[in-house]
Parts: structure tokens; C-alpha cells; sequence
């Protein structure tokens, strides 16, 4: 979510666009590359905006990378019989399951957003 | 699959089970044999007890209890005074017409079996909710409508 | 600024408490027939809303649940104090707080996966 100050006016709203899920499990790489994709490919203004927008961008895909190391371990947990509740396990698999959503769902607007300036004339 | 501790719970109650059905067994026992005279060491059937005690596991710490159920710590024979009924007919009777019957009272047995009956029915009523409770935590992974 | 699901610490501490309170409960009813044993219960909810009521929510979420000994209940001949049909009650109201926790927890983790989503 951003602050009260920043928006995210540039990006289009949610609309139904189908996620292409290149490598599921391995959320840092596929977010990061794709990521650091869009943003290469986006002209840069100068100014505040842009940077703050990348550092939300870079906090959310930490998140998620240890998000989805906490579900790891769970699952470890599980199967070594270290596991004392079926809830807890179940919950830390969904958040991994939220943050890999959400940056995916970031990936997928940033992709719009630059074939949209594409297809602008200028 | 046994002591690990995301069945506690379901551990729990398997004992109470087995320790309730165990009961009902020796109390039906001591039902069956009422009236018999000649037992295997010779005389009169001695009626049956089960002993239980409480288990507490040293396994401690975080959300564990510790707490391990119950478990039979033996099967005793009831050491009470045998009945002594007046029955002149019967092939047992000593001189003076009295017979040696066990030591089973029929109203006390009954009442073992309601009572380990009853017992039984709560520990798997406990099972079962453990069960719906844990299947119930799957939810949070499915999606609803999507 | 981080993906945090609503009042999910405090339902998961609450799916905790439950969780124990089974197993008190079930190790109760195991040993409804043991001679001399003394029912135990969980005490949590007190000592929770004492220390929420004092110092807030972030406090009272530190508090852990404890095993303590019922005081309710009069020893019986052989010396228990589990009373069966009280113990019961007690499986059906737990059974309820656990299930309540969880549809609570289960909604708003839907809801944050339709708002990420959009689906």
C-alpha cells in the first residue's frame, strides 16, 4: 500500500489480466528479473517519485522472499515431526502464498504500464 | 506418527479409548462369570478390577502440554470377602447347605459399564472434533470463489 | 508498510489457546475414571483482558496460555473431579471458540487474497 503521499497514478487500475507464472516456487528470481525489467525499460523521471516507488517495490519483494523461506521451514518442520499445530503451518503458507501474489500482481501492472507508454504516440 | 506432537491430542484420546473398552471388557467378564464356583485355581470366581493412572510426558515447551493421557497399570483381583448364600441343591454346597459365590455384585457392575460406556462415547467425541478442527485449518490455503 | 493480514496475531493466538484447551479437555476425559486424579484447565482469557485492559493490545498479546488445576469441581469418592458432563460442555464450547477463530482468520485472508489479486 503506498504512503498518503505517493500514488501510483501512472499504473492503470486492477483489471483481469491472467498471471504468467514462469517459476512458481522461486518467487526472488522470478520478481526481481521481471522487476528490474520493467523498471530498465520505464523512463525514469526525475525527481522523488521513482525512487520511492522502487524502494516500496524492493521492501515488498524482501517480504516475500522471507515469507516464502518461513513457509519453507514450516514445511520442514512438518515433516521432521516438529510441527505442534496443523494451523500455524497452514497460515504461514498462505501469507508466503499473499506476498508471492502481490508481487506478482506488481510485475503484471508494471508490464501494462510500459506496453502502454509503448503504444503512445508521441 | 506416534508421539509427534501435531496429534497430542488425537494421541490423548486413543489411550482414553483403549482404557474405557479395556474396562468394559473385564467389567463384562466379571458379568459372565457371576455365578461360577469353579474358577481355574479352584473355587469360587474372584471378580476383576482395572487400575488406571494419569501420563505426563516430560516433552514440555512451546504450545505442548505434556499432558499424555491415561494408561492401565495393571489388572487386580478384587481381594473382598466372598458371598455366602444358603443353597442346600447346589453340587457346591458345603455340609451346612451354603454355597461360595464370587464376590460380584451385579448393581456394581453396571454401573462400571454406564460409567466406562459413557467415558468411552466422550473420548471419541474428543476425537472426532480434534479431527474437524485440524481439517478445518486447510481453509485458509483454498481460495473462496476463486 | 509490509503485507499484514488484520488481526492475525491475535486470532492465531486465540487458535493457540483453543488448541491447548483440547488437549487439556481430551486428557481430561482420558482420565475421567482415574482414581485420585485432579481435573485441569487453561487459564488464558482472564489474565488476557486484565493486561489489554492496562497496557494495550501489543502487551496482552504476549501473554501465554497455563495449565492450571480446576477449582470447581468436588472430589468424588475415588478422588476425581472431572465432572463428565460439565467436561463435555466444555469440548463443545471450545470446539465453537476454535471454529469462530478460524472462519475470522480464513475471511479476512480471502479478502486480502481478492484484493491482491482482484479476484
Amino acid at each position: 500500500m503506498p504512503r498518503e503521499d505517493e500514488r501510483w497514478e501512472d499504473i492503470p487500475l486492477l483489471s483481469n489480466h491472467p498471471p504468467e507464472i514462469r517459476n512458481p516456487m522461486n518467487v526472488s528470481s522470478v520478481a526481481s528479473t521481471a522487476a528490474a525489467e520493467a523498471a530498465g525499460r520505464l523512463a525514469v523521471p526525475a525527481g522523488s517519485g521513482a525512487s520511492a516507488f522502487a524502494r516500496v517495490l524492493t521492501q515488498f519483494l524482501s517480504e516475500a522472499s522471507s515469507q516464502q523461506a518461513q513457509a519453507e521451514k514450516s514445511v520442514t518442520n512438518l515433516a521432521a515431526g516438529r510441527a505442534d499445530n496443523v494451523h500455524n503451518v497452514m497460515l504461514a503458507m498462505a501469507k508466503a502464498d499473499l506476498s508471492f501474489h502481490l508481487v506478482l500482481e506488481i510485475r503484471n501492472r508494471l508490464s501494462e504500464a510500459y506496453q502502454e507508454i509503448m503504444r503512445m504516440q508521441v | 506418527m506416534h508421539g509427534n506432537p501435531l496429534f497430542a491430542a488425537a494421541d490423548i484420546s486413543a489411550s482414553g479409548l483403549a482404557a474405557e473398552r479395556l474396562r468394559l471388557e473385564i467389567t463384562a467378564n466379571n458379568i459372565a462369570n457371576a455365578f461360577s464356583t469353579r474358577s481355574a485355581s479352584g473355587g469360587p470366581y474372584r471378580r476383576q478390577d482395572v487400575v488406571f493412572s494419569a501420563v505426563l510426558n516430560q516433552r514440555l515447551g512451546g504450545i505442548r502440554s505434556g499432558l499424555g493421557g491415561v494408561q492401565v497399570a495393571g489388572i487386580v483381583e478384587d481381594m473382598s470377602e466372598f458371598h455366602r448364600v444358603h443353597n442346600p441343591g447346589h453340587p457346591d454346597a458345603d455340609k451346612d447347605g451354603y454355597v461360595t459365590m464370587p464376590n460380584v455384585d451385579l448393581p456394581v457392575e453396571m454401573v462400571n459399564m454406564i460409567t466406562a460406556s459413557r467415558a468411552y462415547e466422550a473420548n471419541l467425541r474428543a476425537m472426532q472434533f480434534f479431527r474437524q478442527m485440524t481439517e478445518q485449518s486447510y481453509g485458509l490455503l483454498r481460495n473462496q470463489g476463486g | 508498510m509490509s503485507l499484514t493480514i488484520p488481526q492475525a496475531e491475535l486470532l492465531t493466538r486465540l487458535l493457540d489457546v483453543a488448541s491447548l484447551r483440547h488437549q487439556v479437555i481430551s486428557h481430561n476425559l482420558a482420565n475421567v475414571n482415574t482414581p485420585g486424579y485432579r481435573q485441569l484447565e487453561v487459564s488464558f482469557e482472564d489474565a488476557f483482558t486484565q493486561v489489554l485492559g492496562k497496557q494495550g493490545e501489543a502487551s496482552a498479546l504476549r501473554i501465554r496460555p497455563r495449565i492450571v488445576e480446576g477449582r470447581d469441581n468436588p472430589p468424588r469418592q475415588d478422588g476425581n473431579t472431572v465432572d463428565l458432563d460439565k467436561e463435555i460442555g466444555n469440548l463443545n464450547k471450545n470446539a465453537i471458540l476454535f471454529s469462530t477463530a478460524m472462519q475470522m482468520l480464513m475471511s479476512r485472508v480471502n479478502m486480502m487474497r481478492s484484493a491482491i489479486t482482484g479476484r
